[in-house]
């Protein structure tokens, strides 16, 4: 969801948190997603608490999205479809909504979200503002093609990036302009020697999408995403997973069009001690005896709160320190301090600690190079599209590293995931 | 760069579809399919799965527009168990009314079979350049089902 867009459905929430619309409400959202997780943050900000996420996808079944449980709308009981207050915020909404009616919940408490359809003049004054945006950077850096990396997925740009070479190389490209929607983005983009770096707001970079919709290829914009949402004629997206499309193939076949089977490159980590060695002494932090925790994705399933704490006191019985790689609004697991590192230098944080243990998330693709024992976590019944989480993002098959344990888990068995896991600490 | 005739192009789709959608008298609860012709297969396993599109849209029937004789000829003799009707639409209309459905975000229960038609429409290179079938391409990339019934797997 953009910033503009979360501010929107953020001040929604608001109006229905401050009439005492969520009060003591059975809350259950519709549809496993990214915009549901954000939803789901919001609504515990409030202090209230999401019951369910339901989803037709009934693979999903046991699964976790931010921390609620994930079940079938099919197994809604009596008493939700009653009593529920849904919240719907994806692009089928219509359809959804009216699935939820058929089963009986009443539409007064259907809460559908989703942005309203832009109108054509809109788009158009959209497509507008995208054609300054892209005029403004040329003036300023040089008559060049443009390439917009429209998510915030950090694990993304690692890719790109990891590509980035061969591609500029194979297509003679002597000059760009980079365009990207986040700092976290913007700073991966420094691991690597991209150039002409600038970062846009993510309606802004609409803006742009627009401009390359309506204009086409003379506008000299690349879109560089394995499927964006805003191009709907690309089918893309829907092959996700399916016959070997996966995360890394896709991006290679289809937005670098690389025919050959090419390897990723990883850059060169520099040093960072300067930066690292006053963490190191403000957290207590021990080289190479130190775990750092990622317990958040953006896109995937994670695990619950009680399952991070008991683990971090194993850990510390083994001896070692342990922290929580933390966002700005995130929170680290009890009894951990969150750290904050810039992405640009994550891998030599992690090569210092000496452990890092996280749900699948970009964070993984950008630590991947790093010399540290590395241990990711999927969650079996994870789907993405066609396949497994873990059959489209794991960083073997990925090529990005062959060094990393990566562990399917079913949440009903949390505790041999743990065993499982210390048995590999030493 | 100026966007006027970009614009004009795609306000010219818009007319089109409008002018479609009355001299048609299509209703909102009906799907539209049109079939572009570029690839017959592709085409036939359209018109083979309409259910499954017509079901997944809530729909109560569907109008199939078909760009050559062809598949207006097979088409007219689909059975189904639910209303449909067929009628012929000129190449000109269908690209004009495709390249305004690939820009807008408000229209809706209509979907094309073009491969290659609008500039990022990759299903062309998706059929030639991996192993997926047309029926599979149908299924997931046309209808955008959940899945494809194990039966129609091609392994």
């Amino acid at each position: 969801m953009y910033e503009d867009e979360l501010n929107r459905v953020k001040n929604l929430l608001d109006t229905l948190y401050e009439n005492g619309c969520l009060n003591g409400q059975t809350i259950i959202l519709f549809g496993v997603s990214e915009n549901t997780r954000q939803i789901i943050r919001l609504i515990n900000s409030y202090g209230d608490r999401v019951e369910w996420v339901v989803d037709n996808d009934d693979s999903r079944k046991g699964s976790n999205c931010y921390q609620v449980p994930v079940k079938p709308v099919s197994e809604l009981t009596n008493a939700e479809i009653k009593n529920g207050l849904f919240f719907i915020y994806s692009y089928f909404w219509r359809e959804m909504q009216s699935q939820l009616i058929e089963m009986g919940v009443e539409e007064s408490r259907i809460y559908s979200f989703f942005l309203k359809d832009r109108t054509l003049n809109e788009q158009f004054d959209m497509a507008e503002k995208g054609a300054r945006i892209c005029e403004d950077y040329r003036n300023e850096i040089g008559d060049y093609p443009i390439f917009l990396c429209p998510y915030t997925g950090t694990g993304d740009i690692y890719l790109i990036g990891t590509f980035w070479n061969e591609y500029i190389s194979r297509n003679n490209i002597f000059n760009y302009i980079f365009i990207v929607v986040s700092k976290a983005c913007s700073r991966v983009t420094e691991m690597f020697d991209i150039r002409n770096v600038r970062q846009i707001t993510q309606i802004e970079s609409s803006y742009v999408v627009e401009f390359y919709k309506l204009c086409g290829e003379k506008t000299g914009i690349k879109i560089l995403n394995d499927s964006w949402w805003e191009l709907r004629a690309n089918p893309l997206q829907r092959f996700r997973g399916y016959k070997g499309l996966y995360f890394s193939e896709i991006f290679k076949k289809f937005v670098f069009d690389f025919e050959d089977d090419i390897k990723p490159q990883h850059p060169i980590l520099k040093n960072a001690d300067d930066d690292l060695n006053p963490i190191f002494e403000k957290y207590c932090l021990s080289q190479r005896r130190t775990v750092v925790l990622s317990p958040y994705s953006n896109t995937l399933s994670d695990l619950a709160g009680v399952f991070w704490i008991n683990l971090v006191n194993q850990l510390k019985t083994k001896g070692l320190c342990v922290c929580t790689n933390c966002g700005s609004d995130e929170k680290p697991i009890e009894g951990t301090d969150g750290i904050f590192v810039p992405l640009n230098i994550a891998p030599q944080f992690i090569e210092k600690s000496g452990c890092f243990i996280g749900v699948r998330s970009g964070f993984c693709d950008c630590i991947s190079a790093a010399n540290a024992q590395k241990i990711i976590l999927y969650d079996r019944k994870n789907r993405f599209f066609n396949c497994s989480a873990f059959e489209y993002f794991n960083l073997k098959n990925m090529g990005l590293c062959d060094d990393a344990i990566e562990i399917e888990y079913d949440t009903a068995n949390t505790d041999e995931l743990t065993d499982r896991i210390l048995s590999y600490i030493k | 760069m100026n966007l006027q005739t970009d614009k004009k192009r795609i306000i010219q789709g818009k007319a089109r579809y409008e002018e479609l959608v009355e001299n048609l008298r299509i209703d909102s609860k009906y799907v539209i399919l049109v079939l572009a012709g570029e690839n017959e297969l592709f085409d036939l396993m359209a018109l083979e799965n309409l259910a499954a599109y017509v079901r997944r849209k809530k729909a109560v029937g569907a109008y199939i527009l078909c760009i050559d004789e062809k598949m207006f000829a097979i088409s007219s003799q689909k059975k189904y168990d639910f209303p449909f009707i067929v009628s012929r639409i000129t190449k000109t209309d269908a690209e004009s009314i495709y390249e305004y459905y690939c820009f807008a975000f408000n229209i809706e229960n209509i979907t094309f079979t073009f491969l290659n038609h609008c500039h990022y429409n990759l299903m062309g290179r998706i059929l030639k350049e991996t192993d997926i079938t047309e029926e599979e391409a149908v299924f997931l990339g046309t209808y955008w089902l959940r899945n494809i019934p194990e039966k129609k797997k091609y392994v």
